[in-house]
């Protein structure tokens, strides 16, 4: 069963088209990244998932209920893009009320211990008009946590938080994984994604551009290559230019080369072994660096941000 | 639902707009009872206590009349858009409870704030206009049906402006609701002008549109008419001119005042439900 299943899952703002026809689907255990630039539709296709936005038309399943059903809201967490607690009660009320609106008993014992696990320890009994904007993005982590939930939604989580806020909510999400907790991430910080998301999915003008696993997106298709050799002489150079990667050889001294290529990582080792057998010595196998940051902009376009 | 009320109830202790409701009604209830003590009885002409007495009460009941709706309106104004505004409902929504459940959990629990500021005010006003003047309403049922009528005034303001609160922003809602109510006040008085002056169809015809549009003056005539009873002194009620009930609306408008507050909270649900946050 797919923690997350979207059918053609559409939102129409009058005549604007903000989701057209999303198929997505998330496996349960995984953290999983949407990713798309502003007005992508990543927020309005969380908001739907979650209750807050009725759809135009599709359905979805969450943890194997319809989206419409109150059941997978009681396995869920939310912490919203907009996250704003009321003021008037302090972060331990804010835990017992979400408690009571899931009708599940949360302790103080353990309102302190989600409290602490956020980074809040010891401000359960402060007001939440007093908490700058980074500590209520704590707290919104805690309520999504209330109720022990199977699946998190998590809108740009970590935009109010400093580095040392970001690397600890890093952590909290592996751990939650550990947990067997699946977690929808929507977030601008391409690196965080690069770095938690098992898949990944792309979105722009309301429509899916890629879903798969991180590893594809970024590692997958054709890359370049540095490969740095030793004793290729001009005819293995011209073989290496007329064979089917279009190599380009420029020469150092001493015999020395380096030798670009753009192939499938599939075919590097072929590659490798027909340099080998022309008797030229390989030193080393360099890709040419590049990110989550170089596939999204590949895909979208700098125009795009 | 019963979390929803309840955190309502205490949003409202919270902010301190009980102890400041209730602070500022104590204060204009003293000022109606140093008002009364100072301007003292009338000389003894027939009848002349009991005129006193009730063009007393009548002014204080405006005063509540206003009061109210205004309480109402402030109470309510903000309590869907201004959550939707901050942002704090986000989270609450996707929560296992259905909207109406959540639409209904704060109109229970703001409306008991409303309808408690209602009695307070009601009651208060009547016992000081009583202890200077002696008996001026008909009879305990008069009192309760008159009441009843404030209390319906509050809850149907309450229903109108949470209504308003899932349509339009905070400002706009109380903008409109608040005119809303003094349109309904300005068409009765001309009915009620209409009926001492010039009895003719168009006032009265004024007076009903405005009273189907938002029945609450109606409501206020009503009780104005029915708290007195039998006990009325002949002629008295003319007085008032535009502030009275000469031509008091009959009992179908408060059976229209029911439906119309429960065709809003029906409406309010409506609303609320196909709305994207």
């Amino acid at each position: 069963m797919k923690a997350i299943q979207t059918l053609g899952l559409t939102k129409t703002f009058r005549q604007r088209v903000a989701c057209d026809h999303i198929n997505l689907s998330v496996n349960q255990g995984e953290i999983f990244g949407l990713l798309g630039p502003n007005g992508a539709g990543k927020s309005t296709l969380v908001k739907m998932l979650v209750g807050l936005v009725n759809p135009s038309a599709g359905s979805a399943r969450v943890l194997g209920y319809s989206f419409r059903e109150m059941a997978p809201r009681k396995r869920m967490g939310y912490l919203p893009e907009l996250f704003r607690y009321q003021p008037w009660l302090t972060a331990d009320e804010v835990l017992a009320f979400h408690a009571q609106l899931l009708k599940t008993p949360l302790p103080q014992g353990e309102r302190e211990a989600l409290l602490d696990r956020v980074g809040l320890r010891g401000r359960g009994y402060e007001r939440v008009k007093a908490f700058s904007k980074g500590m209520q993005q704590r707290l919104g982590l805690a309520v999504a946590l209330v109720g022990k939930p199977d699946l998190i939604f998590l809108d740009e989580p970590t935009s109010a938080l400093d580095p040392i806020g970001r690397h600890e909510v890093s952590e909290l999400l592996q751990e939650l994984r550990q947990d067997g907790v699946t977690i929808f991430l929507n977030s601008h910080l391409l690196s965080d994604v690069e770095k938690l998301c098992d898949s990944v999915a792309l979105i722009d003008g309301g429509q899916v551009l890629y879903q798969g696993s991180l590893q594809d997106a970024i590692y997958g298709g054709v890359r370049r290559y540095r490969v740095q050799v030793e004793g290729l002489t001009a005819e293995g150079a011209e073989a290496m230019q007329a064979g089917p990667h279009a190599a380009v050889v420029q020469w150092g001294a001493k015999l020395r080369a380096e030798i670009r290529v753009s192939l499938m990582r599939e075919d590097l080792p072929q590659v490798v072994q027909q340099l080998v057998d022309l008797g030229v010595k390989v030193y080393e196998v360099e890709p040419d660096h590049s990110s989550l940051e170089d596939w999204f902009l590949s895909r979208i376009g700098k125009d795009a941000r | 639902m019963r979390t929803v009320v309840r955190y309502s109830l205490k949003e409202t202790l919270r902010k301190r707009l009980i102890v400041a409701a209730g602070g500022l009604t104590f204060l204009f209830l003293l000022l109606f009872f140093l008002f009364l003590k100072w301007v003292g009885k009338p000389p003894a002409l027939p009848g002349g206590t009991y005129i006193a007495g009730l063009s007393y009460l009548y002014l204080g009941l405006f005063a509540a009349y206003v009061m109210i709706a205004l309480f109402a309106v402030l109470i309510f104004v903000a309590s869907i858009s201004g959550e939707i505004d901050d942002g704090t409902l986000l989270a609450v929504v996707p929560r296992p409870i259905r909207r109406s459940r959540l639409i209904l959990g704060k109109w229970v629990g703001l409306s008991i704030v409303v309808l408690s500021y209602t009695t307070i005010l009601f009651f208060g006003l009547v016992l000081i206009d009583q202890a200077q003047f002696g008996q001026v309403v008909g009879g305990t049922v008069n009192l309760f049906l008159a009441y009843g009528n404030f209390l319906l005034e509050g809850l149907l303001v309450s229903t109108v402006t949470l209504l308003g609160s899932t349509l339009t922003a905070t400002m706009t809602n109380g903008i409109v609701v608040s005119s809303a109510v003094l349109i309904a006040f300005l068409g009765g008085a001309l009915e009620q002008l209409g009926a001492l002056t010039a009895p003719g169809p168009a006032f009265t015809v004024i007076g009903w549109v405005t009273s189907l549009l938002i029945p609450t003056d109606a409501l206020y005539r009503r009780a104005l008419y029915q708290i007195l009873g039998n006990h009325a002194y002949p002629g008295a009620v003319a007085g008032f001119g535009p502030f009275g009930a000469v031509h008091p609306p009959g009992e179908g408008m408060v059976f229209y005042a029911i439906l119309y507050t429960f065709g809003m909270l029906m409406l309010t649900i409506w609303s609320f439900g196909v709305r994207d946050l």
